[in-house]
């Protein structure tokens, strides 16, 4: 009871002199303990418990890992190549090594050394740095190859994320797509859908090459009906402004019509109208369609027709139905029958890629399924939010740690611990161990199937 | 010993209140004192208001949705209002009243004094737990203004990823509260384990604790699965990772399973502490050990471990394989051995008991009676052949209501007279306490009992339209809710009121003999004036009734004290 | 006087029976294919298109025989109106009342298998009551017995007894090993189906069933024929569904992107329940509900199982509702029938004339000139009068006589077709 007095740091707020004894040594035994040990125990004993949670808290990812996987595992075997082992393993060989300063910096601060003690926790603390920078650069290399969870998964965008035909570029928004129906030789203006999009070269239809010609709106932005609101596109947008505005407010403006240049800066007016009336810009490059949902009646040839896509900027206000577009297609060459679509993969290979974008290098994903693998196959997203669920998850357990231990360097620092008193850094280590245990489960799942 | 035999007059005048310091409602005043509290019974007591408030809430939505079943078709409300009244009635009392009610509120104010601690072994930690469950709670009452919330307290997927209402806010929430459910059953295995004073051995622990050891093995085992599952569905809402939308591959079965293997452990986390504060209140107001004390024990613990084999038995009719079926239906029916047993040892102590029928007592009862016709109905459910005809009806919500309802929250609220005088210092009226405690009996009978009929007879649960059929079993029902409703609140009313106007409660009104009747009324700080003297568990031959509702141990006597003192020496 | 003919099956209406009379104006379902008599005080006449009704004079019996499923608004001359229904027969077994026989506790089941589930679930219950008999008996007795009075302490007792404790765990063991048991064999027998079955496509989708029979007959409910085992493939469009027929004891979630089966072997004909358990959104208590309350929005007619007598009706079922899906909208049979008619020969729809007019007339509802000088609206009178009695007008340069008469050649369903299909080539 005479130690009531040395309690106020140990968290309890009453600040009575009233208690239970305890023949504490340190000032940070809380007044509801007997003494050090009885607190040490106790922590030591939550801790366990906390980590028992902590594996059941991760259980139902490895569960829901090995379930796709057994019901999947052409998902696997396709989508792992994403995953730089290199990367993987330098994080793996980081975390054993904070592992053991975590483990020396307790031993340092049983012994009462502190010098130690702050340099085991400071390294721990730099590898939990690294580990999560290597993460970032992993991440943001999936990023850029759109190789990522759920309707994010978007792999046919070219490497440096340069505007192609991506599923965010579809439907109500800022920009759409025109199908293009080679059979019938007309434009259906539609939305594209990211199941239909193919950018391999070893399709038909790839070399087609089309040109949005004319634009109609039939609403403006505030919904009201536009009467013959079109022109044919031309690549000068201030040309497309004007014209526009024309058309819409019947004329009035012929002969003079102030261009960008000639009126130096925009007047209020036309600011209003260039929000109203957006810029129209003709085509990208094309890109080959193809339904992916059957692969087996794509092997037999059978997959729905080929459609072109074209992708068309328009303003920001602008709903898709209300925008007609009309387009021009060369009719496509016709490319080897898809019944072996390997036979003479170099040639086609070069000559898509000419077609698709000329000063593009081939991504990633492209490289493997030219390789062996083809198109990824159903779904192959699943292994992606997998991934990115059980290493992001794992990657907030890091963060957290880093948190954690910096507390303790400052703790460490001020000279808290002390032979009697480690129990933080002791339980610390503890979380830091499991935090590195599930990384060593995750690597071998992740980046090792074979 | 017997009220009548003659006990010393010293016994009369011993302190009840605690002499040399303020007891913990008084040590310390202001808002911050209790925002900030460490102390385990304010913190049980901010957890309790919490609850009562939780319960109004869920028993309002649960009024509606009987108002509105009055008559087939529109009665109040159209079906999608409806829809949002069953989930949030389902969500708020699952989450916010029956799973924290007893063993947040009443365990934490009640578990350390049984138990002779001076307090949690993690008080910040304790504290914390009640700021998840405050932060929890607020956000499933807000998805209310934020869109509603229409999926079922089940979330189940795929309608809980296309429904246009807060279910994301929802299950974020309820990841809030799964944490704080865990950070207490850490709390109490770690005090359990760690605070046991001299003389209390591991079967020296009241019953009460015991199921309080259980539930929270439970609480730290199962939640996590839930908190990683909600989460996920969050992380589904917000960016479509695609682990439970079919459209992308994902098994939306497999958010059944996850959700059951928490949910189901769930469900004892919500009665086995039922099962902990009745053993205490049959024992106590019947003056007997309860029977095979560690049969019971046992029980808690293998009701326990068992929980967590049987969630399969949610799901017999989802598509699962016939195997998972059998196994699952074989593991459901060992569950019924342990409850069997408990209930058996219950009814046995009443055998040549001295039963004193006060309010705890008929809430205590109650739930005998109430439980066995829980158990028994989930005997139909675990046979396979007939939960297909069973499965999602209003026969499994009458089911689940005896268990969940008639079962745990009549024994909270058993739990709540019984020890509302120790920690409030107040006695409760208790004519109103027995009239309640009735109606909420004969009120719960009359609407859940018609239930198990139109279940049968096929009526789906969670219709807001029904055929004309069943419009006299709908009625009966809605009669009974509000009956049970009125009981509920006016006992609630009665309590609160009690606060200001109750009488001053003695240290011991109802002779128990479990260390907390040792601790003053209310508790000190650290609950004890002295250490306390564990005496033989459920040993009531040393108790007096010195006057109506108040007891004493005669061995407390000076007289008595000092004579040992003489011995001593 | 009943009608004549003789009634192509015996089923009855909800409101008319065959052979009966009708002797005022309002509202009737009278099923297809029977003969109704109308015997009319005043008189009744059709208020539809041409071709599709009925007119039916005061005091001049007739018997009709209608063979279109369809609603035919009617008037009386004295300014009564109302409605007849005609239904096809199976819409007219599955709009009966829905069978509700059966116990106190559970419905009448028509399942074959389904008599295991439901001795289970009459054991449990006896089961059940009597625990809860013994149990409540003994707390009952104990609290009155024990109860607190001056005077009386509790009596020491064993505090415990292994020999009492072992045997209520061992009896309660036996009985859950046994109810197990055989709740597992009722269950096996209940889920697989036999070799031979009726194979019959369920899709669920938010809120609606649609069953797909072998010959692509699809319906929102579900008939099946009584005495032959029924296996229902199942999958969902979106959400989980249940499907729910608790006369069969039968219960499956429905899944999307997966399929489930469910199977029945139907003993007793009649009309039941069908039901969706699994919630399913806003209207998941109205899952393919046919006909709404318009003041409370209670379901007044769901999807239900209609069980047919036996595997030959439940194929004049598939027959009919054929016959009745083949049937085209009143336009394309009409461009059908513009083909296969001959139509085509004489006229063109591209606004040329041939040997007759053209049908595409631009100046529909419009008074036209006729060779004789007097103006006629163009409209579908006209265009009927034109089909049934060419001779009674001609336009100018297109002289009489010219176009045979198709009265009587053209069902009424065709008629309209052709009027409809001509008035949609005006623009």
């Amino acid at each position: 009871m005479s130690d009531a007095k040395h309690d106020d740091h140990g968290g309890h707020d009453h600040g009575d002199d009233h208690g239970h004894g305890h023949g504490s040594q340190s000032r940070f035994i809380q007044h509801h303990y007997d003494d050090a040990q009885h607190q040490f125990d106790s922590g030591k004993f939550g801790i366990w418990l906390f980590l028992a949670q902590e594996v059941l808290f991760f259980s139902a990812l490895f569960v829901a890992y090995v379930l796709y996987r057994v019901h999947h595992p052409e998902i696997y075997s396709y989508a792992h190549k994403w995953l730089d082992v290199k990367y993987g393993a330098t994080n793996t060989a980081v975390l054993i090594f904070s592992s053991l300063t975590a483990a020396w910096a307790v031993r340092a601060a049983q012994l009462g050394q502190r010098r130690l003690l702050i340099l085991c926790l400071a390294t721990t603390i730099v590898c939990a740095c690294a580990f999560l920078c290597i993460k970032y650069v992993e991440y943001h290399h999936k990023w850029k190859e759109q190789a990522l969870f759920g309707h994010l998964f978007d792999p046919c965008v070219t490497p440096g994320g340069e505007e192609l035909i991506t599923k965010k570029n579809h439907c109500d928004g800022t920009k759409s797509s025109v199908d293009y129906d080679m059979a019938a030789d007309k434009p259906t203006s539609g939305c594209f859908e990211i199941s239909k999009l193919d950018l391999d070269p070893n399709r038909v239809g790839i070399q087609a090459d089309c040109q949005v010609t004319e634009v109609q709106i039939s609403k403006d932005s505030k919904g009201k009906d536009v009467e013959g609101a079109s022109r044919p596109i031309t690549d000068r947008c201030d040309d497309e402004l004007v014209d526009l505005l024309e058309k819409i407010e019947g004329g009035g403006h012929a002969g003079d019509v102030p261009t960008h240049e000639t009126a130096g800066a925009e007047s209020a007016d036309e600011k209003a109208h260039h929000q109203k009336f957006p810029c129209w810009r003709p085509s990208y490059q094309p890109a080959v369609c193809q339904d992916l949902t059957d692969s087996a009646k794509r092997a037999q040839g059978q997959g729905s027709k080929p459609t072109a896509g074209i992708l068309v900027e328009y303003g920001d206000d602008e709903v898709h139905r209300d925008v007609k577009i009309k387009a021009t297609c060369k009719a496509p060459a016709t490319v080897a029958p898809v019944a072996d679509p390997m036979a003479d993969k170099a040639n086609v290979l070069a000559e898509g890629v000419k077609a698709v974008d000329p000063a593009r290098e081939i991504s990633t994903h492209e490289e493997f399924e030219l390789e062996s693998l083809g198109p990824p196959p159903e779904h192959t997203s699943m292994f992606l939010t997998i991934y990115f669920a059980m290493t992001g998850l794992h990657g907030i357990h890091v963060f957290v740690g880093i948190i954690v231990f910096i507390w303790l360097l400052r703790r460490a620092i001020r000279g808290d611990f002390t032979p009697d008193y480690f129990g933080p850094v002791d339980f610390s280590a503890l979380y830091w161990h499991i935090v590195d245990l599930i990384w060593i489960f995750l690597f071998p799942l992740l980046y090792l199937i074979h | 010993m017997a009220t009548e035999e003659a006990f010393p007059e010293s016994l009369k005048t011993l302190p009840q209140a605690p002499v040399s310091e303020p007891d913990f409602l008084h040590v310390t005043k202001g808002f911050k004192s209790w925002a900030f509290t460490l102390d385990h019974k304010r913190i049980g007591m901010m957890y309790l208001f919490g609850i009562l408030f939780s319960l109004l809430l869920g028993g309002t939505f649960a009024l509606l949705i009987r108002t509105e079943l009055w008559a087939p078709g529109r009665t109040i409300v159209g079906p999608d209002t409806y829809n949002q009244f069953f989930t949030l009635h389902g969500a708020v009392m699952v989450f916010l009243v029956i799973i924290p009610g007893i063993p947040a509120a009443l365990g934490n104010i009640i578990m350390p004094i049984q138990l002779g601690a001076p307090d949690v072994a993690f008080p910040r930690l304790n504290l914390a737990s009640f700021y998840l469950w405050c932060s929890g709670a607020t956000l499933l009452i807000f998805t209310i203004p934020f869109g509603g919330l229409d999926t079922g307290w089940t979330f189940y997927t795929p309608y809980s990823l296309e429904t246009k209402t807060a279910v994301m806010v929802a299950t974020f929430g309820v990841f809030l509260l799964g944490f704080s459910s865990i950070f207490t059953g850490l709390n109490f295995l770690v005090t359990i384990h760690k605070f046991r004073p001299q003389g209390m051995g591991w079967f020296q622990l009241p019953l009460n604790i015991w199921a309080l050891y259980g539930t929270a093995v439970m609480q730290v085992l199962a939640t996590p699965v839930l908190g990683i599952t909600v989460l996920l569905l969050t992380v589904e809402r917000l960016g479509h990772i695609g682990i439970f939308d079919p459209t992308m591959g994902g098994d939306p079965v497999l958010f059944q399973h996850f959700f059951w293997f928490y949910s189901h452990p769930a469900v004892y986390i919500m009665i086995i502490p039922g099962m902990g504060v009745v053993s205490e209140l049959i024992s106590v107001y019947a003056r007997k050990p309860i029977f095979g004390y560690r049969f019971v024990a046992y029980s808690s613990l293998s009701l326990a471990l068992l929980s967590f084999l049987v969630w399969g038995h949610h799901m017999f009719v989802s598509g699962q394989s016939r195997l998972a079926n059998m196994v699952f239906s074989a593991l459901t029916f060992t569950v019924a051995i342990p409850s069997a047993i408990k209930i058996f040892n219950w009814v046995a102590t009443l055998y040549k008991a001295d039963i004193r029928l006060k309010t705890g007592m008929i809430y205590g009862l109650s739930f005998l009676l109430l439980f066995t016709i829980g158990g028994l109905t989930g005997l139909f459910l675990g046979v396979l052949s007939v939960d297909v005809h069973l499965h999602d009806t209003y026969f499994v919500v009458a089911h689940f209501h005896y268990v969940m309802m008639g079962s745990t929250l009549v024994a909270f609220l058993g739990a709540l007279h019984h020890w509302w005088p120790k920690f409030t210092g107040r006695m409760y009226n208790e004519t109103v306490g027995r009239s309640c405690a009735l109606g909420v009996f004969f009120g719960f009978n009359l609407t859940f009992l018609p239930q198990f009929v139109m279940g049968a007879r096929g009526m789906p649960r969670r219709y807001w339209d029904y055929d004309p059929q069943y419009q006299i079993f709908h009625q009966l029902s809605t009669i009974g809710a509000f009956i049970l409703g009125f009981s509920i609140f006016i006992s609630v009313v009665s309590l609160l009121t009690s606060l200001k106007r109750g009488k001053i409660a003695p240290r011991n009104p109802w002779g128990g003999s479990t260390l907390e009747w040792q601790a003053p009324t209310p508790p000190t700080l650290y609950n004890f004036e002295k250490p306390p003297i564990v005496h033989e568990l459920y040993n009531y031959d040393d108790l007096v009734e010195v006057e109506p509702d108040r007891w004493e141990r005669i061995t407390d006597a000076p007289e008595y004290q000092a004579e040992a003192k003489k011995e001593a020496h | 006087m009943p009608c004549p003919s003789t009634p192509e099956h015996s089923l009855v209406g909800p409101d008319l029976k065959p052979y009966d009379s009708v002797t005022k104006v309002g509202d009737y379902e009278v099923p297809m294919g029977e003969a109704v008599r109308f015997d009319l005080a005043t008189d009744l006449t059709n208020d539809t298109p041409a071709g599709a009704g009925i007119a039916v004079h005061a005091n001049t019996p007739v018997c009709i025989r209608f063979r279109e499923s369809a609603k035919y608004p009617v008037h009386s001359a004295s300014g009564g109106h109302g409605q007849i229904t005609v239904k096809a027969w199976y819409d007219v077994l599955a709009d009966l009342q829905i069978e509700e026989s059966g116990n106190f506790f559970l419905p009448r089941a028509v399942n074959k298998v389904a008599d295991d589930s439901d001795l289970m679930f009459m054991s449990v219950l006896a089961l059940s009551v009597f625990f809860f008999a013994a149990i409540a008996g003994c707390i009952i007795y104990f609290v009155i017995k024990y109860r607190h009075r001056p005077g009386h302490k509790a009596e020491p007792s064993a505090s415990h007894n292994d020999t009492l404790e072992i045997t209520w765990t061992v009896i309660p063991t036996l009985i859950t090993v046994f109810l197990f048991w055989y709740g597992w064999q009722s269950y096996i027998r209940v889920v697989t189906p036999p070799n031979q079955a009726v194979e019959i496509d369920v899709l669920a989708w938010q809120w609606n069933w649609q069953f797909t029979h072998q010959n692509g007959v699809t319906d929102s409910d579900l008939h099946v024929p009584a005495g032959v085992p029924v296996r229902l493939v199942m999958t969902s469009k979106d959400v989980i569904h249940s499907f729910y027929a608790p006369a069969m004891r039968v219960k499956q979630d429905v899944l999307p992107r997966r399929f489930t089966y469910a199977w029945f072997d139907a003993t007793k004909p009649g009309t039941y329940r069908l039901t969706c358990a699994e919630y399913c959104g806003t209207n998941h208590s109205q899952m393919a509900c046919l006909e709404n309350d318009k003041v409370t929005g209670a379901c007044l007619r769901r999807a239900v199982v209609v069980v047919h007598k036996d595997l030959a009706e439940y194929k004049r079922y598939l027959d009919d509702k054929l016959a009745d899906q083949m049937k085209l909208p009143p336009i394309q049979l009409g461009e059908l029938l513009y083909q296969k008619k001959g139509c085509n020969q004489c006229h063109t729809t591209d606004g040329t004339p041939r040997v007759g007019p053209t049908w595409k007339q631009p100046d529909w509802g419009k008074m036209i000139k006729m060779d004789d000088g007097q103006e006629v609206k163009m409209d579908e009178n006209y265009v009927q009068e034109s089909i049934l009695n060419p001779s009674a007008k001609a336009r100018p340069g297109f002289p009489k006589g010219t176009m045979p008469s198709f009265d009587g050649q053209l069902k009424p369903s065709e008629l309209n077709g052709l009027i409809q299909y001509i008035k949609s080539l005006k623009q």
